[in-house]
């Protein structure tokens, strides 16, 4: 398959060639990922992450890929394997740039990993709360008028939705306050250069 | 000014408030961190909620699932069931339980770890190192269901194997935690001495010259050949560094899938002994109660995979 192929499959979340992706380049990945210490569920996230960086920088139409997809997405693997290896060591190893990667910032692959990371916890975080809690939330951050909320929910009318919103937020916030890993993940040290 | 502070954060949100406003809000938040929190949190609802990857995620998360539900064509597992044995110890020992880690659930993880209470074996005391015996010099309970204990060699010895074998530490039998389904017949299973590529290119490599401050003193070939029964693995390694405090020695069959899980014979950590140059030692001694087939220990230090290589559990004779 060439690289056109691959990119407006990725663009389109088609399945079949997602996966003729993920079967072609797991095993790379997952070679890769060993023999720095990493285990295959590592290999795995790494793998998806660099395909959801991709994808995100596909949304830029002006975005090119200059080499090979294969190239540049394990450029972007490899990328992300070494910043996780480097944050589990306490004197990060220095490595050389990719050159598959002189036309991505580092900064980009950062931000969106950043996001993915908070992203997952939120999942987490959500996944604590009541199913009101959760559905409410979903549609109030989607936009959903609140009179509809009301009716689907079976709440009395928009006020009690907000005051559920609040309640929400408010159980959210202690759940968010207790985790230190949000807290390692907005630090300063975590916005990288 | 808006009446509550739900409704600010949301239109300082949405962009709904003025300029005069958001300077005001953003005065606020400066001065109250729960403020600043709710803000932040409703900002990554929005972001969460919003993002344009979820479903790309839920689609690669799906072929995830289903790739990893098929089964890779491997090599089969090494082979021979698993024989329960007990270390039998005529030698004399005095043995002091140092950790007991707990079981698991129905899982049989409890490992004690012994050594001599005194050190017959040490026969360096000479050297004036035997007085600084680091008594943690022993691997710590391994994290892998064990469903019996092994032991590290506690003496300060430096020494080579036949002083080793001398000692009057008991061997204990390697945690065995292959799956036994499979047959005893050694012809039935041609792959148990399969070699694993992806590891094999890491003994190949030069791994041993790759890290200078850290390398494997012994076995000082390339093979190291065990016999069953009752053979014993003996390994010594040497870091000059103290970041190197501590390493982790992972034994796993020659099956790429076991690598690949993690699923390893023995799960290890061994904490260093500083030795009179400076220079930080480690050793692993045990029994090995394996089927037969080939092995590959690996150590690790944090994360970074420092020294692959292999042996043979072969019968004796």
């Amino acid at each position: 398959m060439n690289t056109q192929n691959y990119i407006l499959g990725l663009r389109s979340h088609d399945k079949t060639i997602l996966r003729s992706i993920y079967k072609e380049f797991i095993p790379k990945v997952r070679r890769h990922v060993i023999r720095f210490g990493g285990t295959i569920e590592d290999a795995e996230d790494i793998l998806q992450d660099a395909l959801i960086v991709i994808y995100k920088k596909l949304e830029d139409d002006s975005f090119t890929i200059k080499v090979s997809f294969g190239a540049y997405l394990m450029g972007v693997c490899k990328f992300i394997s070494r910043k996780k290896i480097q944050k589990k060591l306490e004197n990060p190893v220095t490595f050389a740039e990719d050159e598959a990667l002189i036309d991505i910032k580092a900064n980009d692959i950062e931000t969106t990993l950043v996001e993915q990371e908070k992203n997952e916890l939120y999942e987490a975080y959500l996944g604590k709360l009541g199913e009101l809690c959760q559905r409410l939330l979903e549609m109030i951050f989607t936009q959903v008028d609140t009179n509809q909320i009301a009716t689907t929910l079976n709440l009395s009318n928009a006020h009690t939705v907000r005051n559920r919103k609040y309640r929400c937020l408010k159980e959210l916030k202690k759940l968010i306050q207790k985790d230190a890993i949000y807290k390692e993940l907005t630090s300063p040290r975590n916005r990288l250069r | 000014m808006r009446q509550n502070q739900e409704e600010q954060i949301e239109a300082y949100l949405n962009g709904s408030m003025s300029k005069q406003e958001e300077l005001a809000f953003e005065q606020e938040m400066q001065l109250d961190p729960e403020l600043a929190l709710s803000v932040e949190i409703e900002r990554d609802l929005m972001a969460f909620y919003n993002d344009g990857t979820r479903e790309l995620k839920a689609t690669l998360q799906a072929i995830r699932e289903e790739e990893a539900a098929i089964p890779a064509p491997i090599n089969q597992p090494p082979n021979a069931p698993e024989r329960a044995k007990k270390a039998k110890s005529a030698k004399n020992r005095r043995l002091i339980i140092i950790g007991v880690i707990a079981a698991v659930l129905s899982l049989v993880t409890l490992a004690i770890l012994l050594r001599p209470a005194s050190t017959p074996s040490d026969h360096r005391s000479s050297d004036g190192n035997a007085s600084d015996t680091n008594p943690t010099e022993m691997p710590v309970a391994p994290n892998v269901e064990v469903d019996s204990s092994f032991q590290n060699e506690a003496t300060p010895s430096d020494d080579n194997i036949q002083n080793d074998q001398n000692s009057n530490t008991a061997d204990r039998p390697i945690a065995n935690t292959v799956p036994t389904n499979v047959t005893d017949n050694p012809t039935a299973n041609p792959l148990a001495f399969a070699e694993n590529p992806m590891l094999e290119r890491m003994v190949t490599s030069d791994y041993r010259a790759s890290d200078q401050a850290f390398e494997v003193t012994k076995p000082i070939s390339e093979r190291l050949v065990v016999s069953n029964p009752s053979a014993q693995i003996h390994l010594k390694m040497r870091a000059k560094a103290s970041e190197y405090s501590s390493i982790k020695l992972l034994i796993c069959t020659n099956r790429p899938s076991d690598l690949n899980e993690g699923r390893f014979v023995l799960d290890t950590t061994l904490v260093s002994r500083t030795l009179n140059d400076g220079s930080y030692s480690f050793r692993f001694n045990a029994m090995v109660n394996l089927p037969k087939g080939l092995y590959y220990y690996i150590i690790r230090h944090e994360g970074k995979t420092l020294f692959v290589n292999k042996f043979r559990v072969e019968d004796a004779e």
